[in-house]
């Protein structure tokens, strides 16, 4: 964070410096008729609240835009974008790969599409529009909406019958664990499996412990490859997770086995009723509970059978993890600018957020029931959400946002090699029985050279 | 297609030497001349347009195909004229160069072009910036990863043509014993998974090996489910290392022995019975008129699918892909290739992996055309 940010006043400073760009850009640009495909890594019931979305704005404003989304999105942008035939806009939960694009002169900036980046940055965290900030000093990334991942989902029922409290520390964390284990359950999901993609579930572990355990600045060293992958902190960081998924009788179906499981399929077993939860707990971002098979009930203010509690603080430490998926345009005619503006505005984001749209929104929900995402502009209502969990998701990221303190997702952020390659494989290793030490010796290995 | 290349041909000789007209050959000159510059805009305007996102997908394609067919017919006629023009004795020997001359065109810039350039980018570095030598070439040959994918390549090449030669050469001797209708039935049931994409067979066979760990649900692939059904614990075949090579292997093994099934029968079917008769008269027994007589006879055939197959093998990426990803140890070289190139953008590594797989499957190319011409020349 602190490295981008004086460079991002500069660039302030410069766009304050042409008023008559600032000036030019209040004007609305008139997009019917507009058609397009834009291009993003949702499937299933995700991309059917996209649909959803893009529905409502299409009625709205006379335009035709569509959404592909495939599993495989990082490799066939690649393609597309090598072969020449670029989609006009898309949308990435990996800002890691924003500069590679924009380096290479693929993508429009911000800065010429007539953004104003004082006012990004207050509405979406400066940390989070630096994030797209690349080599010439333009920003290259429009944030759009958010996710929020130091969570842990817990069983209520079962928390509240054992008697157990919910874990402040990693230590309490472990210790409860283990009493589940001698209470004749079995505490935890994981499941690392994600098609081409397997292994990520297992890197937001290490990046919420490395967070805590590490701090904030290590954080950001490891990320931006000022300390080696193989630094003892970060092997520290493997062990710690260790502890919890090779511990005796702690995850479902055997640590060795995860890869096994995909991301979406792990929160079911939590959900059995016969002869119980088949698991307590499992880690997994915000937006998982668009994967639940049954959807927690919260009426008349009843508890939900499926709670979260934070990530527990490591070496009394806290942190906000999260994630952002971001709007990356490859065209940038007018009407599509003025697309992009409209998208990131609260009204739009609440329409993007829930179903309903909790009822606040002003153009309505996306309509698909059970699909929720948290905004990424601060002004966003968090009554925009249908669920009483997401509306506490959405209240600490826009706040997260106006104090500009979500720090995002490591792993996203390094280069696609590591990022999108051995970081995912070392996991699959690590829960494999690979030793800490080798899988990040192995990782560091693969780092592309400055 | 004949008609209208040879007819103008033909013109062109009566019409050169015809002297009555000049003022028609005069003008037919002038157009032939303009006709070749006219066509190639015309070409250029096409591809530009193309890129028109307004135009109507459909009127694109009748476009293009009416260029592509009317189009290269007009270029041809038009060369052809264009070469009649030239003195008599050039014109003999411009006329096969114009008539080759786009095919080579054709060949250099999507054949020998890339291919030229990807063995020049394998001695570059990553981002294709700076001469690195043989680097790249020393990290594959000294980096665990990748030599792990070019011992599993080698153990594919080895394993996947032999066993499906081995089981289509079994299968077809003995079909060949069969009545002719029940032979068709037998052989259409190997020959069926030709039929399907290696894609697609991977996802057929993903629910073969599908694993849920225990408390994830009931064991749905099939062979988890027999496993269970017989009291036994699953198992999580795509993790066994180093066995799932094996496992994916069966998948090729599975897709490539229809083929060599198939020539192999009717390479069976070519050896005189005559000779097998003669050889059971003199005592020999059934195995020994297979290893003795008619193995030698289609042996030439037998190599040619060996070497087909073998190449086919090593250029086996959509398998591993699709089933593992190439993690527990599956990894090839053209999966890592398409890793290193597309997922991680390591242009280098990538080329280099490309070149060594061209330079693998050069040998069996060779011994497969030899043994091909020598095969058409007994015929």
């Amino acid at each position: 964070m602190r490295g981008t940010r004086p460079l991002v006043v500069v660039a302030a400073a410069l766009m304050l410096a042409v008023p008559a760009t600032v000036a030019a850009q209040d004007e609305m640009v008139d997009v019917s008729g507009t058609e397009f495909t834009i291009f993003g890594a949702p499937t299933g019931v995700e991309s059917d609240a996209i649909d959803g979305f893009l529905g409502v704005y299409n009625a709205e404003n006379g335009t035709n835009i569509s959404f592909a989304g495939s599993d495989d999105f990082e490799s066939q942008l690649r393609i597309r974008v090598e072969g020449g035939d670029p989609p006009e806009m898309v949308f990435t939960p990996q800002p890691g790969t924003i500069c590679e694009m924009a380096d290479e002169g693929h993508l429009a900036s911000l800065e010429d599409m007539g953004f104003d980046i004082a006012e990004m940055e207050a509405n979406h965290s400066a940390y989070l529009v630096g994030l797209g900030e690349c080599a010439d000093g333009k920003h290259y990334g429009v944030p759009w909406f958010t996710n929020y991942k130091s969570i842990i989902f817990y069983h209520k029922p079962t928390f509240e019958a054992q008697g157990y409290l919910i874990p402040e520390t990693w230590e309490e964390l472990i210790s409860l664990s283990t009493q589940a284990v001698n209470d004749g359950f079995t505490p935890w999901c994981q499941g690392f499996g994600s098609g081409p993609d397997t292994g990520w579930p297992g890197t937001d572990w290490i990046e919420d412990i490395v967070l805590r355990q590490a701090g904030v600045d290590v954080y950001e060293q490891w990320y931006k490859h000022e300390i080696p992958f193989n630094d003892p902190r970060i092997v520290t960081a493997f062990d710690t997770f260790g502890e919890l998924l090779f511990g005796e009788g702690f995850t479902l179906g055997g640590a060795e086995n995860i890869d096994g499981v995909d991301f979406r399929d792990m929160p079911g077993p939590i959900f059995n009723d016969d002869p119980g939860p088949g698991c307590l707990m499992f880690k997994q971002g915000s937006f998982i509970s668009n994967f639940f098979e049954t959807q927690p009930q919260y009426e008349d203010g009843e508890s939900a059978e499926i709670d979260v509690f934070a990530f527990p603080d490591i070496d009394g430490n806290s942190g906000a993890l999260g994630g952002a998926d971001t709007i990356l345009v490859f065209n940038d005619s007018p009407e599509n600018i003025q697309i992009v503006k409209d998208w990131i505005t609260p009204d739009w984001l609440c329409t993007l957020a829930s179903s309903t749209g909790g009822g606040v929104a002003p153009y309505g929900g996306h309509g698909v029931a059970g699909v929720e995402r948290l905004p990424g502009h601060k002004d966003t209502d968090p009554q925009c959400m249908d669920s009483e969990n997401a509306k506490v998701f959405a209240a600490a990221v826009t706040s997260a946002l106006d104090a500009n303190g979500l720090a995002f997702d490591g792993g996203d952020l390094m280069p696609s090699a590591v990022g999108q390659g051995t970081f995912w494989t070392g996991m699959v290793d690590f829960a494999q029985g690979k030793s800490a030490q080798d899988v990040a010796d192995e990782v560091e290995a693969t780092w592309p050279e400055e | 297609m004949t008609t209208p290349l040879s007819s103008p041909e033909y013109d062109s000789t009566s019409e050169g030497l015809d002297p009555t007209s000049p003022a028609r050959r005069r003008f037919t000159k002038a157009v032939t001349v303009l006709a070749i510059p006219t066509l190639i805009f015309v070409f250029a305007l096409a591809v530009q347009l193309s890129k028109d996102s307004d135009i109507p997908k459909l009127a694109q394609v009748a476009v293009a195909l009416l260029l592509g067919v009317l189009g290269i017919w007009a270029l041809y006629w038009a060369m052809d004229r264009a070469v009649s023009l030239l003195p008599a004795r050039w014109a003999v020997r411009a006329r096969p160069l114009v008539f080759v001359g786009p095919a080579l065109l054709a060949l250099t810039v999507f054949l020998v072009y890339p291919a030229t350039h990807t063995i020049i980018i394998s001695f570059f570095d990553n981002g294709s910036d700076v001469f690195v030598g043989l680097d790249n070439y020393s990290t594959i040959l000294t980096e665990d990863k990748y030599q792990r994918g070019i011992i599993n390549s080698v153990l594919w090449v080895l394993a996947v043509p032999a066993l499906s030669v081995a089981i289509g050469l079994g299968y077809a001797t003995l079909v060949d014993k069969l009545r002719p209708r029940t032979e068709t039935i037998a052989k259409s049931l190997i020959f069926l998974p030709m039929a399907i994409s290696f894609v697609g067979a991977s996802v057929v066979w993903a629910f073969m090996y599908y694993f849920r760990p225990e408390g994830f649900g009931a064991q749905i692939g099939l062979l988890n489910g027999i496993l269970v059904a017989l009291g036994l614990d699953p198992v999580n075949w795509l993790n066994q290392e180093p066995w799932n090579n094996g496992f994916l292997m069966f998948i090729l093994i599975w897709l490539q022995v229809g083929f060599s099934m198939v020539i192999l029968s009717a390479a069976i079917k070519g050896v005189p019975t005559e000779l097998q008769e003669a050889s059971r008269i003199d005592g020999a027994t059934e195995w020994q008129t297979f290893r003795r007589i008619t193995v030698p006879m289609i042996a030439s055939t037998i190599v040619v699918v060996w070497t087909t197959v073998a190449i086919t093998t090593w250029k086996v990426f959509d398998i591993v892909a699709v089933m593992t990803g190439g993690r527990n140890g599956t990894q090839v070289i053209a999966q890592q290739m398409v890793e290193e190139f597309f997922d991680f953008r390591r242009f280098g590594i990538g080329a280099a992996l490309a070149v060594i797989l061209f330079i693998a499957v050069i040998p069996i190319l060779v011994v497969n055309i030899r043994r091909f011409q020598a095969q058409e020349e007994m015929r």
